[in-house]
């Protein structure tokens, strides 16, 4: 089909996890809210409408939230809730039509070209959709669509008529659009491209529309230069990717921020096992196995690294080992000094099925550890069955990330939206 | 047999129009309460066990309430006073 004549929409919740908070609790409706990290930094990773209103952003802290409204209402966040809502949302979303692309916790896009007949047209089923997501997940729950014939546009569009609203971009009216947003409306370009682009006498999506395509590619390479001047075209030929498909997995990772500037070395070890045990589970949970190992520490100081070997493994402890082989390259122990910021990654996955059976009783015995180990936890929830190691210090929970970067996350809604009849 | 401070009685409706269960009362800690406002309900999955999560305002108070698949117990999970 002809490209221009696709129909994508781009549906984004409102302030979503502040306005779950107001859904759940009816005493912070209407009222100015902010919701704060539960790792007991004092950031506030999002604010309602109300809120938004008087100037307290994504990213203030609660301290100057105070200074601008002190009645301010706080809450921590509740990932899984939000989760759970989004596959609520996902579940709906998936009844309009089999093309639904999950791009975070809180968006979607869906290519309605061929179902959009099945309701009347775009806006009945748009209409439907709303009505829908008001009486299953909440009246103060509310969503935004951008509607165009590419997910670049569709995006770009939903953000111009918020909230609640619903914004069309026809291919005729891309020139008119782009005279009235700025450059970093578009997904894709972030303050550092925008002063690069400055740089080069670009500071409208209409000067960028008229660039030579050879000028953008001389400054950013091959792929970004394209990509810019499609953005000026309005152009965007990727197709919506279904949630359903499978997009193959090549590293498995996880990210933590410490509650407070750690000082204490085996603290700071014990939340690196526990991370890279968390790696492990789900790889296990994959079927896959790991050679490489990865860490990062970012405080006073910063170690960034990572090792590979011949062999595959999937326990948390041998994932460990890789990560002090990454610390012991550098220091012989952890150096005096603070960590903040610990990241652990798994790379150069292959399938276990295709790797052969441990051959020594020993490790043929800690396989069968394992297993029992998972079946607890799956039991019981993760981090149930600890190691000694990790006796006494304090148990991290594995939480859906705004992103939804976790594969594992992801390939289960999909097969739990698969079973749906 | 001592009562588990958490655990409540609770009267439920299911609308088989709409398909939604909605709580109507709570007896807990020896006071009855009526549910007033509805917030929101979702499920969670701790281990294997489901269980559904209600959020309900009587008067001045919002419950958090648990519902145990596995052993089909009610629970007050958090309160909330909004005086």
């Amino acid at each position: 089909m002809n490209s221009s004549k696709r129909i994508i929409l781009h549906i984004d919740f409102d302030s979503f996890f502040a306005s779950v908070e107001q859904q759940y609790n009816p005493f912070f409706r209407n009222k100015p809210l902010g919701v704060t990290a539960t790792n007991g930094r004092t950031c506030i990773i999002a604010s309602s409408r109300e809120a938004k209103k008087l100037g307290i952003k994504t990213g203030t802290r609660t301290f100057d939230a105070f200074r601008i409204y002190p009645d301010l209402q706080l809450t921590p966040a509740d990932f899984w809730k939000y989760w759970e809502i989004s596959k609520k949302f996902i579940s709906i979303c998936s009844g309009f039509s089999p093309l639904v692309e999950v791009f975070s916790i809180d968006e979607l896009f869906m290519d309605i070209t061929y179902t959009a007949k099945l309701y009347g047209g775009v806006m009945p089923l748009i209409d439907k959709l709303k009505e829908q997501i008001r009486d299953e997940i909440g009246e103060y729950i509310t969503v935004s669509i951008g509607v165009s014939h590419n997910k670049l546009l569709a995006k770009l569009a939903s953000g111009l008529k918020k909230p609640n609203g619903i914004f069309v971009i026809h291919p005729s009216q891309i020139e008119h659009v782009y005279k009235v947003v700025d450059l970093i409306d578009i997904c894709g370009i972030g303050e550092r491209i925008k002063k690069r682009l400055n740089g080069m006498g670009i500071f409208t999506l209409t000067q960028l529309r008229r660039t030579p395509r050879v000028a953008l590619i001389a400054e950013f390479g091959h792929v970004e230069g394209r990509f810019l001047y499609d953005v000026g075209q309005g152009v965007d030929v990727n197709p919506v990717q279904a949630f359903t498909q499978d997009t193959g997995v090549k590293s498995v990772g996880r990210q933590h921020c410490l509650a407070r500037n750690e000082h204490n070395s085996r603290i700071v070890l014990q939340n690196v096992y526990e991370l890279f045990e968390e790696v492990a589970f789900k790889l296990r949970r994959l079927h896959k196995k790991a050679r490489s190992g990865g860490l990062i520490l970012y405080g006073s100081y910063i170690i960034h690294g990572h090792v590979t070997q011949q062999a595959y493994v999937d326990s948390g402890r041998d994932l460990f080992q890789l990560g002090m082989q990454v610390i012991h390259r550098q220091y012989n122990q952890l150096p005096p000094g603070y960590v903040r910021r610990i990241g652990v990654w798994a790379g150069y996955l292959q399938d276990s099925g295709n790797l052969p059976l441990p051959l020594l009783p020993y490790d043929q015995k800690q396989e069968k550890v394992l297993k029992a180990m998972d079946s607890l936890n799956e039991r019981f929830g993760d981090h149930t069955i600890r190691n000694g190691f990790l006796v006494y210090s304090d148990k991290l929970t594995t939480v859906p990330n705004g992103y939804m970067a976790d594969r594992y996350e992801r390939r289960k809604l999909a097969h739990q939206n698969l079973e749906i009849p | 047999m001592s009562e588990n401070v958490h655990e409540a009685s609770v009267i439920t409706v299911y609308d088989q129009r709409k398909r939604r269960t909605t709580i109507w009362r709570i007896k807990w800690q020896g006071r009855v309460y009526q549910v007033t406002t509805h917030g929101y309900h979702y499920t969670l999955e701790q281990g294997s066990t489901l269980c559904h999560i209600f959020s309900v305002v009587a008067g001045s108070l919002l419950f958090r309430l648990k519902f145990n698949t596995r052993t089909l117990q009610w629970s007050v999970e958090e309160t909330y006073d909004n005086c």
